[in-house]
């Protein structure tokens, strides 16, 4: 008895294999190289404002203050729906306070040390999260993009039976196409667990919102935000009579006296300054998924209770947990960079897969220049135009538009790969001008 | 406790991938050396689990990955090029060949069903498992998380199994099929 599929089964799954990654092959790729740069979000924060205050800790004094400062800054213009504070921690120790019209840093005494600078850091993070389109529509794009690589691995496995047989069998000097195929295949199983899981983890926070709207028409009379309370606690009823700003250093103190070990790393204030505000203290417990648990305080700073996220419901625990298994932040340095590596094993594997299928009609007489050139523009440019915006938003400041530079580039790009006489050229060019990028980018830091 | 547990959680799983690389190197296949691999990487996670949870197996799983990955470096180093070993060029079908006709409108079908549709009936699979859970008293956190992961998971399943079908009537077969919890949950008042 054997449990290989029979040949026929093989046949149709590799056709389902490549029609999948034909069809999200290029989005799929800027996902993954994406993802794997932005692991390091909060250290390309530093990179990219290295003059920010920084400091170890933050006292709830100073914290109160800072929140104050920044409220009273915004007097005249509309209020502010929410208000977050990014407390010190060991990757990003810096107190930043955003808005819903500014963000700024704080120093260590709670006063306001300026903008915060960081358009490259955030233009990264929304070309993964949301390939710069609005966000509904580019967390659903981005969601069907991890639905395909689910679907991709189990098309995957089944379209090569010996995928685990020969897992070891890497064939690195082979120059005839094996060597494409053997990275792509052995990458593709020894990358599994961690493939499964960011793409389960991105599918399920990408098509959350479809998925929300069916359960809120179906249970909730339309309510979208009743389908997440029973999850992350509901938001509490607004009064937009004015209040004095909420006494943040009251919960912070409470948090510090009631659970001195617990790592704090935000706190979101809900309609500060009226009747109805709310302090919510974002508490990371040590060797845990989920990103955190909150800890809900009235604008007085009296403790009102728990979310539940790290000790509730067992659906509360794994949606919490989603974040941080996507996003590797669950184990400081050392994790960030194991999902380094193994993001740029996905890149990689995402990038072989088209050129293992232009090989094979390439080998059957099929020459498609142009199309491997497009390919080449999407795996090469892709990079390429992210060094270069870094260098540039190093070199010219933070005021560029990244995302115009970023599209319009790989849109003149893919445009020259279909254009050029000579194809095959742009290549070789791609992969030089990405040296130079990534020097130029690396001088712009150290200068 | 718990640091020794993660410690030999990750011990383990490197194990299971050494193991693992033994066996497949073994001109015959040893299920005594294949059960070891395995056995090792199951230990890995359950005493990750013991040693903290679902964060201790998620640590122990990137030993595990980590060990493959330089095995897989040192084959990448030591393998010589292979003499007289020629690519594959089977045909996956995904585009036509030199003269073969496009069919554009059945691949826009295709992707019209394993796509949107398919997209659309994973919601259904999903209000229904929501549905069932909450029925069964589950809890409406549980029920409502639950069906955040079904759909994501039926429709890469089902988009998967479409495209595996060779005949059209087969896959509105099998559409039809996959819409019927989702339509008897919203049907029978179920999924509100």
């Amino acid at each position: 008895m054997t449990l290989a599929p029979e040949s026929s089964t093989v046949k149709r799954a590799l056709s389902a294999h490549a029609a999948i990654g034909l069809l999200a092959g290029a989005l799929l790729y800027i996902v993954s190289l994406t993802g794997t740069v932005a692991v390091f979000y909060e250290e390309w924060q530093r990179i990219e404002q290295p003059r920010a205050p920084e400091m170890a800790a933050i006292t709830p004094q100073a914290v109160q203050r800072g929140v104050a400062a920044v409220l009273a800054s915004e007097a005249g213009k509309p209020p502010t729906t929410h208000l977050y504070v990014h407390l010190p921690v060991e990757a990003l120790p810096r107190a930043t306070i955003t808005t819903d019209s500014q963000a700024v840093h704080l120093d260590a005494n709670g006063a306001i040390a300026g903008k915060e600078e960081i358009a490259w850091s955030d233009f990264l993070v929304e070309l993964h999260y949301i390939l710069n389109l609005p966000s509904l529509i580019g967390l659903t794009v981005v969601g069907a993009l991890g639905v395909m690589m689910l679907a991709l691995s189990l098309s995957g496995v089944i379209a090569h039976p010996r995928i685990f047989r020969d897992a070891f069998r890497l064939r690195a000097r082979d120059r005839s196409g094996l060597e494409l195929a053997d990275w792509h295949n052995r990458l593709s199983v020894w990358t599994l667990p961690f493939t499964l899981a960011i793409a389960l983890t991105g599918a399920v926070i990408g098509m959350a919102s479809v998925t929300a709207y069916g359960v809120a028409q179906t249970g909730y009379g339309g309510d979208l935000a009743a389908v997440y309370a029973p999850i992350f606690g509901a938001e509490a009823r607004p009064d937009k009579q004015p209040a004095p700003v909420p006494a943040v250093a009251t919960a912070l103190e409470h948090m510090h006296a009631r659970h001195p070990g617990l790592r704090l790393t935000y706190v979101t204030l809900h309609d500060p300054m009226t009747a109805g505000q709310r302090i919510q203290i974002l508490g990371t417990p040590a060797r845990r998924l989920v990103f955190g648990e909150y800890y809900n305080f009235d604008g007085r700073g009296r403790f009102l209770g728990t979310a539940g996220l790290s000790d509730g419901a067992i659906g509360q625990q794994a949606s919490a947990s989603v974040y941080n298994l996507h996003f590797g932040n669950f184990g400081g340095l050392p994790v960030k960079i194991a999902y380094f590596i193994l993001g740029l094993a996905l890149t990689g594997i995402c990038a072989t897969g088209t050129y293992i299928w232009l090989g094979k009609r390439r080998r059957r007489g099929i020459e498609e220049p142009r199309l491997r050139a497009m390919w080449g523009t999407i795996v090469w440019g892709s990079p390429l135009l992210l060094a270069a915006t870094f260098a540039l938003r190093k070199m010219l400041g933070n005021g560029l538009p990244l995302v115009a530079i970023y599209w319009l580039a790989t849109a003149l790009l893919l445009l020259a790969a279909l254009l050029l006489p000579r194809p095959e050229r742009l290549d070789v060019a791609l992969r030089r001008s990405l040296v130079l990028a990534i020097a130029l980018g690396a001088a712009a830091i150290a200068l | 406790m718990g640091d020794a547990l993660i410690i030999a959680a990750g011990a383990s799983a490197a194990g299971g991938s050494a193991a693992l690389r033994f066996a497949w190197s073994l001109p015959r296949r040893s299920i005594g050396w294949n059960a070891a691999g395995w056995g090792l990487f199951a230990l890995a996670a359950l005493l990750g689990w013991l040693g903290a949870g679902a964060w201790g197996t998620a640590v122990a799983s990137l030993f595990g990955m980590g060990a493959a990955l330089l095995l897989l470096a040192h084959a990448a180093m030591t393998t010589r090029a292979p003499a007289g070993a020629k690519a594959s060029n089977r045909r996956a079908g995904a585009l036509p060949e030199r003269g073969e006709p496009w069919r554009l409108g059945r691949r826009i079908v295709t992707f019209l069903i394993s796509g949107p549709a398919a997209m659309i009936v994973s919601v259904g699979l999903a209000l229904a498992a929501r549905g069932l859970l909450v029925w069964s008293g589950a809890g409406e956190a549980n029920a409502n998380v639950a069906s955040f992961f079904v759909m994501p998971l039926g429709w890469a399943l089902l988009a998967f199994l479409l495209l595996m079908e060779v005949r059209r009537a087969r896959q509105w077969r099998l559409l039809a099929l996959a819409a019927a919890p989702g339509a008897a949950a919203m049907l029978s008042g179920l999924a509100a």
